[in-house]
């Protein structure tokens, strides 16, 4: 007697299904790249060693030679940008050990992609990432408008919306500061939670033309293809309420952080001597980003600040955990 | 909704196959949707619900597409990625240190034949049907799920697991025999399964 007639299998939904296509093809881009990787660290040696026995070249000259090119190879140490296009095709890109599937018509940079990268910039369109754990690593950040993710290993998909961006988390738990706000954001999760405001939703996307794949030595651009404006004067469509030209200000500086992270402290400073909610969050965007910088001592100061005048502010938990993390690492400047 | 796979000719088969090794993206997304169902069949027969079951189908296809090079046409493609799936829930159920394991509830599908009282006590006995399977070596279980739960033949099992006939006879009689005290006390599973552990 078989009983198969009796259980029905129960079917996985057409999204479950989509989800382990890419997953499948994630991993199987992924073990390709990584065979590719070996087999070309694996090709120099071999022909520097067959090179040397056969001609009879000193050893020691070689590595002289290797030496010399390292040293004359124009672009080592200086940081490569990669940007990535996708026209009517989705793509699927490795880069180092992230694996970026990018949408129809979307744009991203990613910063210095041949260093030690942590840092994409989405242009325009939407991006799936799969970011190995980065255990002892610097946490892998996108931005997309004044959004900003960082993950240490997880699966998610990022959307730009203009000046502010949609997180869906597949895997893992993702960390999404905007405005100021930092908010944890699960597998099955998305950011954010409610509409967006009109005023943001109505905007189109950004048509930032769509260009070939290729190196840059240049830093990433602004995801804008204009400068952000920051002047005293909001043009038209920018808000004339106090709080919100503080808002808007404060998104600015948001999306300055990696290019010009000197001008958003500026402003940062600026924001944290003003009346209103947003001086909290500028200061501890302040702390937040001096820490980036590798400014302990001063993030420390920054982030005590605003543990000072805002002990149970928004962010109070992370500027405590921030200021542990800086003690744990750098004891004596308690 | 759950795709049947498309029946393709022998020759086809071989050449899908050669297109995936090529490393032809197309085609490997065709197989993928292809023998998508029938690999979510196989696993969800060994398992016995969708717990852990996207991981299990990921883990199949990667390994279906990373080795369908080695895909000859002797037997068919279904029966070769059925292989894998085996091979795939074999290594998941041998290395599972929990075995908190339970059947998911199955959403009711219309039946024209079984009252949903006579459906809620088949799902029942399934959920302890598989309780018991948590308890017996995967390679028996395996043998015993795919031939008397799914009443596939011993001679498709034998192929699915790489083994022969006999032993796969062997390996359903011994999970029979491993389950029958079970059953026999258990009223809601001796409804649904026989106890004769020397009927093969």
């Amino acid at each position: 007697m078989t009983v198969r007639k009796e259980l029905p299998v129960e079917p996985l939904s057409e999204t479950a299904w989509r989800r382990i296509e890419v997953a499948t093809f994630q991993e199987l881009a992924r073990r390709d790249n990584l065979r590719r990787v070996q087999e070309a660290s694996a090709r120099p040696r071999r022909r520097f060693v067959g090179m040397a026995a056969f001609a009879g070249v000193p050893l020691a000259a070689a590595a002289a030679s290797l030496l010399l090119w390292w040293a004359q190879t124009p672009e080592r140490g200086e940081p490569r940008d990669l940007r990535l296009t996708a026209r009517e095709q989705a793509t699927d890109t490795m880069v180092g050990d992230v694996y970026i599937h990018l949408e129809p018509r979307s744009a991203l940079v990613v910063a210095d992609h041949q260093g030690s990268s942590s840092l994409v910039l989405i242009e325009q369109g939407a991006a799936v990432f799969s970011v190995t754990p980065r255990v002892n690593r610097p946490a892998f950040v996108v931005r997309a408008g004044s959004v900003r993710v960082e993950v240490v290993g997880t699966r998610f998909r990022v959307e730009r919306q203009g000046d502010t961006a949609r997180v869906d988390t597949y895997q893992g738990v993702v960390r999404v500061l905007s405005a100021g706000i930092s908010r944890s954001v699960s597998a099955g999760q998305t950011w954010p939670q409610a509409e967006l405001p009109a005023q943001v939703a109505d905007r189109a996307p950004e048509q930032t033309p769509v260009a070939e794949t290729s190196d840059r030595t240049a830093r990433p651009e602004r995801p804008s293809a204009t400068p952000p404006r920051i002047s005293s004067r909001p043009p038209q469509d920018e808000p004339r309420d106090p709080n919100e030209i503080r808002r808007f200000l404060f998104d600015q500086a948001s999306v300055l952080e990696a290019s010009d992270p000197e001008r958003a402290l500026d402003i940062y400073q600026r924001l944290s001597t003003e009346p209103g909610d947003w001086a909290a969050n500028a200061l501890y965007a302040m702390g937040r980003l001096e820490l980036e910088r590798g400014h302990d001592a001063n993030a420390q100061r920054l982030l005590q600040s605003y543990l000072d005048r805002y002990p149970q502010g928004a962010n109070a938990s992370d500027a405590r955990s921030l200021v542990t993390r800086i003690e744990e690492r750098s004891p004596v400047r308690k | 909704m759950v795709q049947s796979a498309t029946s393709l000719s022998v020759g086809q088969e071989l050449e899908l196959a050669q297109f995936c090794a090529g490393g032809d993206k197309d085609a490997q997304r065709e197989l993928f949707r292809q023998q998508r169902a029938q690999v979510h069949r196989t696993l969800y027969r060994i398992m016995g619900s969708n717990r852990q079951m996207e991981d299990l189908v990921q883990d199949t296809f990667v390994e279906v597409l990373s080795s369908i090079g080695s895909f000859a046409g002797k037997s068919s493609l279904a029966t070769w990625v059925d292989t894998v799936a085996a091979r795939v829930a074999y290594r998941h159920l041998s290395r599972r240190d929990a075995r908190a394991w339970y059947v998911q509830a199955v959403d009711d599908l219309p039946s024209p034949t079984r009252d949903p009282e006579h459906q809620q006590g088949v799902r029942e006995a399934m959920r302890r049907l598989y309780a018991a399977l948590d308890r017996i070596d995967a390679k028996y279980r395996i043998a015993y799920t795919l031939h008397v739960v799914d009443g596939r033949p011993i001679q498709d099992v034998a192929r699915i697991t790489k083994t022969s006939t006999i032993v796969v006879k062997s390996r359903v009689w011994r999970a029979r025999r491993m389950l029958d005290e079970r059953i026999s006390r258990d009223p809601v599973l001796s409804e649904l399964l026989p106890t004769k552990a020397d009927k093969i």
